[in-house]
């Protein structure tokens, strides 16, 4: 239930909150409200915790934004569908 | 009887206090890498099983899989941990789904390094030298350890006991009270005694509560 694949593609769950963060900068418990999937906020901080390190996101102040190489992982994978 | 020579020699094992903030760690789990403080905001049961593949550890996962949608009512998760791998709880939560129709829906630590075992104490060398008993660890949202619990390898713990545990720290966290002995969701609770004479009178005089003396008072909340 990680958000990087072996490939260094993301997983599903991932790219839900790359979506959500393609908007303006969101806590995690903004992204935690948003989110279809469900997902309790001890998991949603662990997957923004793995695509900050994975630079994907980045956060300022508390929140969190997505970053040129998330958006181009988020391209990939609707160009992919 | 036991020699003082060899209680000074034995190893002293390192259990967590009550009241203190729970150590904090990062852990290879099955929903991925977790830290204790990804929990913030939330309270947290952390326990631990002796192995995957035992009978006894399977009702056990049963029993808290089964009770996870009422612990997530309280705000409050659930998070499992023993020394096995990884690859170990895939494979026996999977057959604990295709088997006995129980999905387990929390995540399970895999603490093959023991760190985390040895941090919280949950190994007692007198049980198992390769096996984690069953501990229980109830950390609440403010990552303060408020409660412990230790079963021995051969008796399942009872999921009624840790949920009312839950309750009960939360009732009191809530309206500043103390639980009686037995006590259930919607019993009396007790009112902490006074500490001075003039409010030792003021409580007697109370009508809000009922007192069975000065320092033993109790109400509905």
């Amino acid at each position: 239930m990680g958000c990087i694949n072996p490939d260094g593609t993301v997983t599903e769950a991932a790219r839900e909150l790359l979506r959500l963060l393609e908007g303006k900068p969101l806590t995690d418990r903004d992204v935690a409200a948003r989110t279809l999937s469900g997902q309790p906020l001890y998991m949603i901080r662990s997957r923004l915790r793995e695509l900050r390190e994975a630079g994907l996101i980045e956060e300022e102040a508390g929140r969190f934004r997505i970053t040129e190489k998330g958006r181009e992982r988020v391209f990939l994978a609707r160009a992919s569908l | 009887m036991e020699q003082v020579s060899e209680i000074i020699e034995r190893p002293a094992l390192m259990l967590p206090r009550l009241g203190e903030p729970a150590p904090q760690f990062e852990a290879v789990t099955t929903h991925g890498k977790i830290r204790l403080e990804d929990f913030k905001g939330s309270w947290l049961i952390l326990f631990s099983h002796p192995a995957d593949f035992t009978p006894v550890c399977t009702t056990e996962f049963m029993g808290f899989a089964r009770l996870h949608p009422k612990l997530r009512e309280m705000n409050c998760e659930l998070m499992g941990l023993s020394i096995d791998s990884i690859y170990s709880h895939i494979a026996w939560i999977r057959n604990i789904e295709q088997n006995l129709g129980q999905k387990i829906t929390f995540p399970i630590i895999a603490d093959s390094g023991r760190q985390i075992a040895s941090l919280y104490g949950m190994i007692m060398p007198g049980e198992s030298r390769t096996e984690t008993v069953r501990c229980v660890f109830i950390i609440d949202d403010r990552q303060t350890l408020r409660a412990m619990l230790y079963y021995p390898l051969t008796t399942g713990r009872n999921m009624d006991e840790i949920v009312r545990m839950v309750e009960a720290l939360q009732i009191t966290d809530e309206f500043g009270v103390a639980t009686p002995a037995n006590w259930q969701p919607g019993g009396d609770v007790i009112v902490p005694p006074p500490n001075t004479q003039e409010l030792a009178e003021e409580r007697v005089a109370d009508k809000e509560v009922q007192c069975k003396d000065w320092y033993f008072c109790q109400k509905k909340i």
